[in-house]
């Protein structure tokens, strides 16, 4: 029965003493990176959790009284880290600017629309892209193997008007020669085409964004017939799937890889059966594709770093809540992220000394 | 004396923010929802089974909320007793698959995890349950507030009071008596005139109430009703009431234990967070005083026999 | 016969904590002979064949085997010295085929060191032939039944080319005709050189099988006979012949009216059909009365008190009436409502709740009388349960003890607290006094003998002849489920009892 064993109780606390340096030391570390005058004052991997976001702001909120932007690496880390500062019931949430990125229609952009997040930058799925050059190539146009795709600043001002189009800075891999246009005939004689779509995880809202935007786009065309396939974030379910596609016979493949190496063979056997395949976020090795399309992380981060610092005037402390960093996205909106605070550093001592 | 050694530290708080009370009410609020449902888990422990399902409980019900109060705009009156209905209703269906199929508790709560993540997402289509730009509903910002000049979560007086109400009925009712006897032999208990499967059944349908009240404080808390809501933290709520020392074989141990093991992991989080302690390093570091924990417990009972 | 015999125990001594199994026990086979080992539950003839199978190491003493001195730190030297025992409880694995339970670890192996299912199948179906049972050795095992599932241990047993085989009580879940067909193979290994040491408690199939009887008591040994000297009579008196202890307090019954009547009780056995563990009881017990069942292990008697106290749900048939009254008892909890109490014969498994204190354990019953307002009322707990420590003399150093760390009789005593406090008239005692000291034993028979005169009716159980002939008023022994003999306190005799209970 529970009766109060007060030794047990010092028994079980005992572990406070192995972490007794912690306790003490809360509060005395070193900034963790300090940029132009930016001072990065808190960076910790929050997993993409809201609710690790939350957990990591509270904390970074108890530590500082200064806390003056909140970069999260996707929107729910930025909402956590809203809802951390709201909870502490100072007010903060006010007066800290939060910046996400992702930018979903039903969560970036909406807690934008709400004055939750200052901003928020768009990491773009694709899929609209992916049936417009889908179409312009079964149609026998020549389309580039390599799209690099740009990014939207949403910020309050301009989210009614469908945010600030930030363009890429031309395509990651360059110097690929486009394929030879090969137009599909049944789309010549019949006015009709089935595309597969093969999605590696329908668990995440960002494909089923994806998802979304290529079954819209398609609405647009009515000789598309869509096929949509969720490999449930299996690998090996994903390359049955895509060697089912090729059994039933389809005109055209999007494709969005769930590993690279993996997904190289199916996806070429496709390719080799004369099907253009477009391959979506995820690139897959060798050339055997029609075209790639995919975002920018380092792009965005540096995006989102520039923001923060011109929002700062370059003067501040800012939180950083990191993705996983163990996957690129992470660690590209990372280093991004640091380059663009170096880059505004750079530009704005340029201007200084150019004011002299 | 901090201050004098590490001076002019941009902006942080001179004294170290351990020695302030927002960061105890933190983690208090933060660990409120694993502590309600480590209530339930309780006694579900305490007669030898094991829920695993109250995780995902979690996300139903928080989805079932969300589902009433923002998509279909009913009042809280409707709303939260619905979904604690709800919850209630399925641990009750755990209990009814234990002890009339004699499934093992592992087994049956594991398909009811499964199962019930499924409605969640059924519920929203796959998607959160959010008020968008609506108006929000008045009871989420309710229940997410602090009182006591925000000194003192809603969620973690939600908690504290179960709490208080569970060790009543683990040390003032027949129930309670007839839950620790069942977990230290059921036989002995049944030839004793315990209804077994009756008690054992009403401890899994308790466990089902608590997760969802957890749910419906989940919700409240993020605003939304999230089908993901929850995942893991059945393992947590079992690790809290095995590191204050609850036995998993069943009969010994308390809700005071609980409470015990409640703030021994909140802590542990904590203080690794607000030192930003890169998360490999934080792994390591709990599973490491997990064990210390439960090695010093250990101890600590063979001692007394 | 050589003139060396096949196995030699000499002067075995044994001691467990608080317990003298065996001392100096000596104990002899020939090849071709079988040994009929006798004596009551707890005379030592388990102890002494888990010595000769390596489970237990003995005190002192020693075991030859064609006169080389040998010693077994495990049941696996015991195996190799083709010693093969075949318990009351059969080891096979139910689910795994005939083939694989009889060379189970010594699986032949082809070249390819894989397993050689085809040569598994052979070796083992020769050996099932030899025994008369030609089978599908590639089926499971549970689907056989109980006899074949015995001569598959036999299999095993020779398989292992055992010279010394120990059957312990093989027969009890036999029928007529399958124990026959035991027996034939018995005879047949016997002519194979082969020594059987067959422990039972059935008089006619020692006489039918043995060779010379040897009979154990109190863990020593009596004597040993061939079988044509040693008449029945005989035998029982080496098995129960000691004196009557002077320290059961004596008693004047007051007999009152009748309490509980059972009649055509029967309870069949799980997973067999026909077959009853009880087989169509009647009998009744009075107020003031203390009734004994006697009977040897698996004569149902037992099952027989579980049945009356719904323990086993609705399985039993057959009426109960309490005080003239018909009742329908399916669960625990309707016959506690009758105010009946059930000590259990195994006070670990299904007694105590070992976690608790001694004071939840003592109130667990009654608690509905200690609720206000469906509130437990600590104090009232505690002063009942303080009473009950007194008057019951339990010593336990608080009430807030774990009922674990309390000695056997004071254990026990709480069991017997636990019931007295819901007050109730018909006592079922299951072995009341099993595994508890000298002491506290005299102590639990003047407390029955109190509650007898308060005017309780007391059913009891007890596997120590001696105690239930003198604590009895009456007697109903029992065998094979059925009653077979009822005797008054004063014409029963030990002789008498054993004689109708096998």
């Amino acid at each position: 029965m529970a009766k109060l064993d007060l030794r047990k109780i010092g028994y079980s606390f005992f572990w406070l003493l192995a972490l007794l340096p912690l306790v003490i030391g809360t509060g005395c570390r070193k900034v963790e990176e300090e940029i132009g005058g930016i001072q990065i004052v808190f960076r910790t991997d929050c997993q993409w959790l809201e609710e690790n976001g939350r957990r990591e702001m509270a904390s970074a909120l108890s530590r500082f009284d200064k806390i003056d932007a909140v970069y999260g690496h996707n929107d729910p880390q930025a909402h956590g880290a809203y809802l951390a500062a709201k909870a502490e019931g100072r007010g903060r949430e006010k007066t800290v600017k939060f910046i996400g990125i992702d930018a979903l229609p039903h969560e970036g952009v909406m807690y934008v629309k709400q004055g939750v997040l200052t901003a928020t930058l768009e990491y773009p799925t694709g899929g609209k892209e992916a049936i417009d050059l889908g179409m312009k190539v079964l149609k026998g146009e020549e389309v580039p193997k390599w799209i690099t795709l740009g990014t939207r600043l949403f910020t309050k001002e301009n989210v009614d008007k469908g945010g600030l189009e930030i363009p890429a800075k031309g395509p990651k891999r360059s110097g690929l020669k486009p394929d030879k246009p090969r137009p599909s005939k049944r789309l010549a004689e019949t006015k009709q085409v089935v595309i597969g779509m093969s999605q590696c995880n329908l668990a995440e809202p960002w494909r089923v964004q994806m998802n979304e935007d290529v079954r819209d786009q398609a609405k647009k065309y009515p000789e598309i017939k869509l096929l949509e396939k969720d490999a449930q974030n299996d690998v090996t379910v994903q390359q049955s799937q895509v060697r089912e596609f090729l059994t039933q016979g389809i005109d055209l493949l999007i494709v969005s890889p769930k590993e690279t190496v993996p997904m190289t063979v199916p996806v070429k056997e496709v390719y080799d059966a004369g099907i253009p395949v477009i391959v979506l976020d995820r690139e897959i090795q060798g050339t055997s594709f029609t075209c790639f399309i995919g975002g920018d992380n380092v792009l965005i981060g540096r995006e989102a770093g520039k923001y923060i610092a011109s929002l700062l005037n370059g003067k501040g402390n800012v939180v950083e809540l990191q993705g996983l960093m163990t996957s690129e996205p992470g660690v590209d909106r990372h280093e991004g992220f640091l380059q663009g605070l170096k880059d505004y550093a750079k530009e704005h001592e340029a201007e200084a000394g150019s004011g002299k | 004396m901090i201050g004098a050694i590490f001076p002019g530290m941009s902006g942080e708080n001179k004294l170290g923010a351990f020695f302030t009370w927002d960061y105890h009410r933190d983690m208090l609020r933060d660990y409120s929802i694993h502590g309600i449902l480590a209530c339930g888990m309780t006694i579900v422990i305490l007669t030898a089974g094991i829920d695993l399902s109250v995780g995902s409980l979690l996300g139903m019900t928080g989805m079932f909320f969300a589902h009433l109060m923002i998509n279909l705009q009913l009042s809280p009156a409707v709303g939260i007793p619905f979904s604690l209905v709800a919850g209630t209703a399925a641990g009750l269906l755990n209990g009814v698959v234990i002890t009339s199929f004699r499934i093992q508790p592992f087994v049956a709560t594991l398909a009811m995890m499964v199962s019930a993540r499924g409605l969640a997402k059924f519920i929203g289509g796959g998607r959160k349950i959010q008020a968008g730009t609506q108006q929000l509903p008045a009871i989420f910002e309710q229940i997410s507030s602090q009182v006591l000049n925000n000194n003192l979560a809603i969620v973690t007086i939600i908690f504290l009071a179960s709490m208080g109400v569970f060790w009543l009925i683990l040390n003032r009712t027949r129930f309670g008596r007839h839950l620790y006897a069942i977990g230290g032999n059921d036989e002995a208990a049944r030839l004793s005139g315990v209804r077994v499967n009756l008690v054992r059944t009403a401890a899994y349908g308790i466990a089902g109430l608590m997760s969802a009240v957890a749910g419906v404080c989940y919700a409240a808390r993020t605003y939304y009703g999230d089908p993901e809501a929850g995942q893991g933290y059945e393992l947590t709520s079992i690790a809290m009431v095995v590191i204050g020392g609850t036995s998993l074989i069943g009969g010994r141990g308390g809700i005071f234990l609980t409470l015990l093991g409640t703030l021994i992991i909140g802590y542990i989080e904590k203080i690794l967070s607000i030192n930003g302690v890169e998360i490999a390093y934080r792994f390591m570091v709990e599973g490491a005083i997990i064990v210390a924990a439960v090695i010093i417990q250990q101890t600590g009972r063979r001692t007394r026999l | 016969m050589k003139d060396t015999p096949l196995l030699q125990m000499k002067r075995i001594s044994k001691s467990f904590p608080g317990v003298q199994a065996l001392s100096e026990v000596s104990f002899e086979l020939h090849e071709g002979e079988v040994v009929g080992l006798v004596g009551e539950n707890g005379a030592g003839k388990s102890t002494l064949m888990k010595i000769l199978s390596g489970v237990y190491a003995p005190d002192r003493g020693e075991i030859l085997i064609d006169g080389q001195a040998v010693r077994f730190s495990s049941p696996k030297d015991a195996e190799r010295a083709g010693v093969a025992v075949i318990y009351q409880e059969l080891s096979l694995v139910p689910s795994v085929s005939v083939m694989e339970n009889v060379l189970m670890g010594r699986e032949p192996r082809t070249r390819w060191k894989t397993v050689d299912w085809r040569e598994m199948a052979r070796v083992s179906s020769e050996l099932l032939t030899l025994l008369d049972m030609p089978i599908d050795v590639r089926r499971p095992v549970e689907e056989f039944g109980v006899a074949v599932q015995q001569m598959i241990e036999i299999a095993k047993a020779l398989s292992l080319n055992a010279r010394i085989l120990v059957m312990d009580e093989p027969t009890s879940s036999l029928s007529e005709h399958e124990t026959k067909q035991l027996f034939d193979i018995v005879r047949k290994l016997k002519g194979k050189g082969v020594g059987v040491v067959y422990i039972s408690h059935k008089m006619e199939e020692i006489y039918e099988i043995a060779d010379r009887i040897t009979v154990l008591r109190d863990g020593q040994h009596v004597g040993t006979a061939t079988a044509e000297e040693l008449p029945s009579e005989k035998m029982i008196q080496w098995m129960v012949g000691r004196k009557i202890d002077q320290f059961f307090p004596s008693r004047t019954p007051e007999i009152g009216e009748e309490l509980l009547k059972v009649s055509g009780l029967t309870l069949p056995q799980p997973g067999m059909s026909g077959v009853n563990l009880v087989n169509n009881v009647s009998f009744s017990v009075h107020s003031g009365e203390i009734l004994g069942l006697a009977g040897l292990r698996g004569a149902g008697n037992s099952p027989l008190l579980g049945a009356i106290f719904g323990r086993y749900g609705r399985r039993p048939r057959g009426d109960i009436h309490i005080r003239g009254e018909k009742v329908e008892i399916t669960s625990p909890p309707q016959a506690i409502a009758h105010g009946m109490a059930y000590l259990t014969n195994d006070r670990k498994a299904s007694g105590l709740v070992l976690p608790m204190s001694v004071l939840h354990n003592m109130t667990l019953v009654s608690l509905r009388d200690m609720t206000r307002f469906g509130w437990l009322d600590p104090l009232v707990e505690q002063r009942s349960a303080s009473a009950y420590r007194d008057s019951l003399s339990i010593r336990t150093p608080s009430l807030r003890t774990e009922v674990s760390t309390l000695s056997g009789g004071n254990q026990q005593k709480v069991i017997l607290a636990k019931w007295l406090m819901s007050e109730p008239s018909i006592l079922f005692l299951d072995e009341p006094t099993r595994g508890i000291d000298v002491g506290a034993k005299t102590e639990i028979y003047s407390l029955m003998n109190r509650w007898a005169s308060e005017g309780k009716a007391i059913l009891l159980i007890t596997s120590e002849l001696p105690e239930l002939l003198a604590m009895s008023d009456r007697i109903l022994v029992m065998h094979r489920g059925e009653i077979t003999a009822e005797f008054s306190h004063e014409e029963a005799t030990q002789e008498k009892v054993m004689a109708a209970a096998m």
